[in-house]
């Protein structure tokens, strides 16, 4: 079985993880799988340690973020190929400038208009919504039926077609059982397919100490005082292929084998670019710019 | 004239705002400051607490206390009129019954809610007094309520014929809370408060009296919980530990897992909680909620669902 870890989030979404991008590569490998994601919230910013490590150990990394939208959607965005690497660059940088440090402010018309290239997965979850009104935000509960969720999941389907995903997260949290029917039911009419999408937000089950205290110092509270804002168990780790096996049908793991094939890019394609100079036939820049220096110090300096 | 206007118009109005005669103090204040002072807040003045202290007494000695229902009535009723006159209501009246010697007795009567409707706290006085044995004849009687608040407006309907039937229901089952707490005692009930844990055991704790209004208050703090699993209508204080017969689980008849596991850890820095919980069903149809103690690997009961 090849699987390919699709959401993962480094220590540079901050204060949310308890690994380093080099940790989560290095697991990866351990653990045999195809590829892993590196997806901080509306980040890159470990992207390049991760990659420096994927390198030397010989595993594909895939480049994205997670974005949580002004409307509640939390969604996974990949870029597939540089151009979808330059959009989703973009992106975070229009998001990050609407907000205050530390924060951003992403719209689903963000995403409609500028990301024609990336990959996106849907992390469906049955509850609170809010409905954009102009710059106003409402808070809004989904009913059981999921009115919001479908209408939404008609838009997502309309924009991004064939490069849409529905990623399920199966954590052990006693619902996934319930709302697997749920999801299939939204994914069906639009023939989304459905992925494997486990949450990580450590490399090591061990960790988990460090990410309750780092969840503790992020609510500015004690560990003893987080109440239900703490994971209610350690499952945000790296699994093995049998334990991955056990969670999710075969469909739902290969699909993640099928999104990583679409997966090209590399962070060594942004090579240093110097632009193409206009030089004198027979000639190449740096002889050219020699010369001129060698005329004007003889014109400076007779 | 002038001065006539000044005297007669300006100094009642500063008599009906409270407020200082400034003109007085300075006469060659010019109109303009003067209307600035009238439409000025008074500086704040300390104001005691009004408490509503209304009391009978009786031509000759009570002994039955069936004699007494008018007495609270017409006491109640006063109460009403002032709650009703102050826009005001309240969680708590006293009763003192005084005999001869000026010897007192009290019975509390406490609502479950903020109320101002005097039947509700009719019956529940008299409910209290069926309890409470007279111990001596009663000369007087008086009716005690310190602590009132403002009236919260909800919005309604102004012509509707049929009250809401959720708050009606609401009400309903408010009034026969408040009727058994009064014929058993405030500590033969209590009410289940949540928590905030995901450990079900330490998710909820029992209050045995009613709290007072502004505690009651949800926190409107909005944050993130973790997603969780269906939970019992019935969650046992203290996990049962169970058997196996056969290899199958046994709690007063067999069970079966229907769903699950849902995995809670956590107290990692007290005492390391390990589960996964899973919806059972006996062979009586009775769904349990039962989990699998992962350090002991034990299993246990700890709830039922309705």
């Amino acid at each position: 079985m090849t699987f390919t870890q699709l959401h993962s989030l480094s220590h540079y979404s901050f204060l949310k993880s308890a690994s380093s991008p080099e940790e989560l590569v290095a697991q990866a490998y351990e653990l045999h799988y195809q590829a892993i994601a590196i997806t901080d919230e509306c980040s890159l910013a470990g992207i390049v340690k991760a990659h420096m490590c994927a390198k030397t150990l010989g595993i594909q990394l895939l480049v994205g973020s997670q974005i949580r939208l002004s409307n509640g959607a939390l969604l996974i965005v990949l870029a597939p190929n540089k151009t979808a690497y330059s959009e989703l660059s973009w992106f975070i940088t229009l998001a990050r400038r609407r907000a205050p440090k530390g924060e951003y402010q992403a719209h689903f018309d963000d995403l409609r208009f500028r990301l024609k290239h990336c990959l996106i997965i849907w992390l469906v979850q049955f509850g609170e919504y809010h409905i954009t009104e102009d710059t106003r935000s409402i808070p809004f509960t989904d009913d059981f039926s999921g009115t919001f969720t479908k209408t939404f999941a008609k838009q997502l389907h309309q924009t991004f077609k064939q490069r849409l995903w529905v990623g399920i997260n199966h954590q052990w949290h006693g619902h996934e059982q319930q709302n697997f029917a749920r999801w299939q039911g939204l994914a069906q009419p639009y023939s989304i397919p459905l992925v494997a999408c486990n949450h990580i937000a450590m490399h090591d089950k061990q960790h988990k100490t460090l990410h309750d205290t780092l969840t503790a110092i992020h609510h500015n509270t004690t560990v003893m005082n987080l109440g239900q804002k703490i994971d209610s168990n350690a499952e945000a780790y790296l699994k093995s292929p049998e334990q991955l096996k056990a969670l999710y049908p075969e469909e739902l793991l290969h699909q993640t084998e099928v999104i990583s094939q679409l997966c090209h890019f590399s962070m060594d394609e942004l090579l240093y670019q110097y632009p193409q100079e206009l030089v004198p036939k027979d000639t190449n820049p740096t002889a050219y710019l020699t010369q001129l220096v060698q005329t004007g110090a003889a014109k400076r300096w007779p | 004239m002038r001065k006539r206007f000044r005297h007669e118009v300006i100094d009642d109005m500063l008599d009906i705002f409270h407020m200082p005669n400034i003109y007085q103090q300075n006469p060659q204040m010019q109109n303009s400051s003067m209307q600035t002072a009238l439409f000025t807040s008074p500086t704040p003045v300390y104001q005691p607490e009004e408490a509503f202290i209304e009391n009978i007494q009786f031509d000759l000695p009570v002994s039955n206390s069936e004699h007494l229902h008018e007495y609270f009535k017409r006491l109640l009723q006063q109460l009403a009129d002032k709650l009703r006159e102050k826009q005001q209501q309240t969680q708590k009246i006293t009763w003192v019954f005084y005999d001869i010697y000026q010897k007192s007795i009290t019975i509390e009567v406490n609502f479950e809610r903020l109320h101002h409707d005097i039947r509700l706290a009719l019956e529940l006085s008299l409910i209290k007094l069926e309890n409470q044995p007279l111990p001596f004849e009663i000369d007087s009687l008086e009716l005690q309520c310190h602590k009132r608040s403002a009236v919260e407006n909800h919005n309604s309907t102004l012509f509707s014929d049929s009250p809401n039937e959720q708050q009606s229901t609401q009400h309903v089952f408010a009034v026969s809370v408040e009727k058994i707490r009064a014929r058993l005692g405030a500590q033969a009930m209590f009410v289940l408060v949540e928590k905030d844990s995901h450990i079900p055991e330490i998710s909820f704790k029992e209050n045995s009296t009613p709290e007072e209004k502004k505690s009651i208050k949800h926190s409107k703090e909005n944050h993130k919980k973790s997603p969780t699993g269906n939970r019992p209508t019935w969650i046992f204080k203290t996990p049962t530990s169970i058997g196996t017969r056969q290899n199958h689980l046994y709690w007063q008849g067999q069970l079966q897992l229907l769903q699950g596991p849902e995995r809670i850890e956590g107290l990692w820095w007290k005492k390391p909680t390990a589960r996964d919980y899973f919806v059972a069903i006996r062979d009586d149809n009775v769904r349990l909620w039962v989990f699998n103690d992962l350090h002991k690997n034990e299993w246990f009961i700890h709830g039922v669902f309705a």
